[in-house]
């Protein structure tokens, strides 16, 4: 449409919804030019608005704690952990008239952070959520979110944020594949290029997750866009 | 920029003693209007009278989305469907759809949280709120919208989708 979207009066955005990593953040920003907030909540909670980001420090969501009680137990064992250790993230509603709900277990990771913030609230932070436990894949034994992929994607150079993780089973062995678009400009450069491109993501997945994984380059606006939550894996092995 | 400094800056002491008042208070109201969650906490061998602090809330029940499934639509209401002015549903990307629903009371507190949320962003009420979020069974949409005005900001309603209309309008 040939506007700079600097030119708009945006000042900031609240993205919510489900696992945006940070590198996803500073690719926001900086394209938009204005500060991109977290926010969390869910229907069975009460919706959006259960904790926000605070616009002075970003690091963390303050849970409205008034309302809403959070702990952290073991994904497996349901044990309650102690502050600031990671696992699933677990709601009481202590207002809500109409529905309210006991200990819901949310399948979100997270961990509850205790220290002070600078912009005065009491509130106790949730540290971004990193994952669901319904999107994580265990591949060759390891534990891999999407948002890991994401936040590796988006320190790269000339990929767009559109990307698809495919997952499969030759033999006994779990195979992953990442295919993610690439620039207009990137994709009518030389081979040799796209090649030390697609080295690259591979490495540092590598090094991140510490699997090994295929990687392909597609064209630009290849990959299927969706309405509401992105469909970003699909599971091939029938396990 | 704090919508609410009574409560969101109260000292963690005072907060704390709210929060088990209103725990207990919950506690109570729900073992005698919801009977699954009855059932629930009596096969686990608790009463409410047994939550005397905050910690205490680890003896009750986790409640998982299959509770929810089993008692659809409206069996974990804990009021009489007179008294529920919205329901909202999750998109169900994983089986049948979530029924929640809210009283005035509840709407008027997710008001007023979210206003809490979009200040502590940084909007203010001179500020207007392009409002993408889909509008509809999803929380999203009426969430945002109703804290935005509570605030006293001017909502765009734009919702979700039609990304050309949307530039256009910002």
């Amino acid at each position: 449409m040939g506007i700079d979207p600097k030119e708009l009066a945006l000042r900031v955005g609240v993205f919510g919804d489900e696992p945006w990593s940070e590198n996803m953040r500073q690719e926001i920003q900086a394209k938009l030019g204005i500060k991109a907030i977290d926010i969390y909540g869910l229907s069975e909670i009460i919706g959006p608005g259960v904790a926000i980001e605070c616009i002075e420090e970003q690091k963390g969501l303050h849970v409205m704690e008034d309302h809403f009680l959070p702990e952290i137990v073991h994904p497996d064992t349901f044990e309650p952990l102690p502050l600031g250790e990671k696992g699933e993230l677990v709601f009481t509603t202590i207002t809500k008239e109409a529905f309210p709900v006991i200990r819901y277990r949310t399948k979100d990771f997270s961990r509850l952070i205790t220290d002070s913030c600078s912009c005065g609230r009491s509130f106790y932070r949730m540290e971004k959520v990193t994952g669901r436990s319904d999107d994580m894949m265990i591949i060759r034994g390891v534990n891999v979110f999407p948002s890991q992929i994401e936040h590796v994607l988006m320190s790269v150079e000339g990929v767009e944020p559109h990307y698809m993780i495919i997952v499969d089973r030759h033999g006994s062995l779990d195979t992953l594949e990442v295919q993610v678009e690439v620039s207009e400009s990137l994709f009518s450069d030389e081979i040799k290029q796209l090649e030390n491109l697609t080295k690259r993501i591979q490495t540092e997945i590598k090094d991140l997750l510490g699997v090994s994984c295929k990687v392909t380059l597609v064209e630009p606006k290849s990959i299927q866009r969706s309405e509401g939550k992105a469909q970003r894996v699909i599971d091939r092995r029938n396990i | 920029m704090i919508y609410n400094e009574e409560y969101e800056t109260m000292p963690r002491e005072a907060l704390e003693a709210l929060q088990l008042k209103r725990l207990q208070k919950q506690i109570v109201r729900v073992y005698a209007t919801v009977p699954y969650y009855a059932a629930k906490m009596d096969g686990a061998g608790v009463k409410p009278d047994d939550i005397k602090t905050l910690a205490d809330i680890q003896k009750l029940p986790f409640t998982t989305k299959e509770d929810l499934r089993k008692n659809y639509p409206f069996g974990l209401f804990t009021v009489p469907m007179d008294e529920v002015v919205r329901i909202h549903a999750s998109s169900g990307t994983t089986g049948q759809p979530t029924v929640v629903g809210y009283t005035k009371k509840d709407i008027k507190m997710w008001a007023e949280i979210m206003a809490r949320s979009l200040n502590a962003a940084g909007a203010q009420a001179n500020d207007t709120i392009h409002n993408a979020y889909g509008y509809g069974l999803f929380t999203g949409g009426l969430g945002a919208h109703y804290g935005a005005e509570e605030l006293g900001a001017t909502v765009v309603p734009i919702s979700g989708g039609n990304s050309k209309r949307q530039i256009t309008l910002m």
